[in-house]
């Protein structure tokens, strides 16, 4: 409808390796609903002159939520659309009389005609660009959808505030945005041309935040984006490979728990490269546990990829294994970082206990059963178990726990033995965040645990279980 | 310009952007500590604060802001140099 096909509203892979971690929906279209209710309650709301707009948090494909007016005078409106009673999107209005007049920005020709993949643009590529972009459907689509809000603000407003998204999701900044919010004036000349004309005004490389002048369709003002950090790219095997002997790790047969990115990643090509065999396992992302697998191979190291679910049986899925693992390294985690609305939700730890305590336990001892005289595995902590960063408190209580599992796992099962580092922030697809902040390379983190991985397992001595703070 | 006549300002202007009355901050107060104050509501205060009072922040200024004091400290700064 309103022709944003950016794959962080569509593609559950793709969106993964965002900063939202699963699909979202169109901030627009929850914003035309919101609308459409408030018309719907207030028919004799009348005119609207102003329209400001902050998309605050992101809504998931799923969420119930819920529409809410705050205020409502003879001059002024406030809404919002909450969800678990956290404000998603603030909407405030003047009421009144429609007076400005659309200025016509200086655009450049090219009418951008429906996009349907969205333009990659870096963010020093943003500095400049404008145009004009054909709404995706005509106001009469928008008006049988949103019949109240079309009312409210009239059909081909809303087919403008439509296009606003596919303006910031397909066009500038593109692939990698988040819309941020908008300031509108409705104005009352007639423009009939069912376009949206856009330049970008400003450009803050410090917030990766863009502004955008709109107009078109009765309205003008300001879009704000951002322009998301890409998916974060771990180093590549030829840059890897000059940092570790050729057959460093030549014994090992690692299995790799959530090896498609990030920390997984950079250790099975760690392991390959140093003459390991690595085994990488993926839950959902089939597709970049197979191109890392082929980039091992390509280079000429030994990996194969197996689809593996820590919540399901473990022997089941690891029974058919050709070679039985002698190293675990265990990366699987749901999305760490959610909005909730209290301190603690019994929810989000019991699924963070299912990956992290459960999820552990089984790989092992499935493990065991198939190599009985032993198996070393890493299990990585958090550093947030000291730090207690923001919304994370069942993040770091089930990791804690962990900790204490992984001591009695090595108490009690004999074979075993277990490393376990309470790891930095690490520069990954999940810590990606619009301003920056300090992360550790992943490179940097798991090479020296790679290298104890391999050490405690030729060394009879040592203790079963080790566990570094920091 | 004193601590607390940039902390009375900057408590205006947090309240507005958030649309929170009777706001009541100090100098350690965290965005954890308020309501709607998530990364999009730091992005937009600290570029009210600099709009206020006539400043511009580094990336690393920005980056190490932990508390509200943090940033009076930071306007007071910037304004002496």
């Amino acid at each position: 409808l309103t022709g944003d096909y950016n794959p962080i509203h569509l593609d559950e892979i793709v969106a993964r390796r965002t900063q939202a971690g699963a699909p979202i929906v169109h901030g627009i279209h929850a914003l035309l609903w919101l609308l459409d209710v408030i018309a719907a309650r207030h028919p004799e709301i009348g005119v609207l002159a102003s329209l400001n707009v902050r998309f605050a948090e992101m809504i998931y494909v799923g969420d119930r939520a819920e529409a809410e007016i705050r205020k409502l005078t003879a001059d002024t409106l406030r809404a919002r659309v909450c969800a678990d009673g956290i404000e998603m999107i603030g909407l405030s209005a003047k009421r009144g009389a429609v007076e400005c007049t659309t200025r016509r920005l200086a655009v450049s020709a090219g009418l951008i005609s429906r996009p349907t993949v969205p333009r990659e643009l870096a963010l020093q590529d943003i500095e400049g660009q404008s145009g004009r972009i054909a709404f995706a459907a005509g106001a009469a689509a928008l008006e049988r959808e949103f019949p109240h809000a079309a009312r409210l603000l009239g059909p081909t407003r809303l087919a403008a505030i439509g296009s606003s998204t596919a303006l910031v999701g397909m066009i500038v900044p593109g692939l990698h945005s988040v819309y941020g919010g908008l300031e509108l004036r409705f104005t009352r000349d007639p423009d009939t041309a069912d376009e949206l004309r856009f330049r970008v005004t400003s450009v803050d490389r410090r917030f990766r935040r863009v502004l955008l002048a709109v107009e078109g369709g009765g309205l003008e003002g300001v879009v704000e984006a951002y322009c998301r950090v890409p998916p974060v790219a771990q180093p590549s095997m030829q840059s890897i490979a000059p940092l570790i002997t050729r057959d460093e790790f030549k014994d090992a047969i690692a299995l790799v728990v959530g090896g498609s990115r990030g920390l997984g990643e950079i250790t099975a090509k760690l392991i390959a490269a140093g003459g390991g065999k690595a085994i990488l396992t993926y839950a959902t992302g089939k597709a970049d546990a197979e191109r890392l697998a082929r980039e091992i191979r390509d280079w000429g190291a030994c990996c194969e990829v197996m689809a593996y679910d820590v919540r399901q049986d473990a022997h089941r899925q690891l029974q058919h294994l050709a070679s039985p693992p002698n190293h675990l390294y265990y990366f699987a985690t749901p999305l760490i970082v959610r909005r909730k609305p209290d301190i603690f939700l019994r929810e989000r730890l019991d699924e963070f206990n299912q990956f992290y305590l459960d999820g552990f336990l089984n790989l092992i001892d499935a493990a065991l059963r198939l190599r009985p005289q032993g198996v070393t595995a890493f299990y990585p902590s958090t550093v947030a178990i000291d730090d207690r960063p923001a919304k994370m408190t069942e993040y770091a209580m089930s990791k804690a726990a962990g900790e204490v599992l992984c001591a009695d796992i090595a108490r009690y099962r004999h074979g075993v033995r277990i490393i376990t580092h309470r790891l930095p922030r690490v520069a990954t697809d999940q810590t990606a965040s619009l301003i920056e902040v300090e992360s550790k390379d992943a490179m940097s983190v798991m090479l020296p645990i790679v290298r104890q991985m391999h050490h405690s397992a030729g060394a009879g001595g040592e203790p079963a279980t080790t566990l570094r703070v920091g | 310009v004193k601590d607390d006549e940039v902390l009375t300002r900057l408590s205006s202007l947090i309240g507005d952007l958030l649309e929170l009355d009777d706001l009541k901050l100090s100098m350690t107060t965290t965005a954890q500590d308020v309501p709607g104050w998530d990364s999009l509501a730091h992005v937009r205060i600290v570029l009210a604060a600099e709009q206020a009072f006539g400043t511009r922040f580094t990336t690393g200024e920005i980056a190490s802001l932990k508390t509200l004091g943090d940033l009076v400290k930071l306007i007071e700064a910037h304004s002496r140099s």
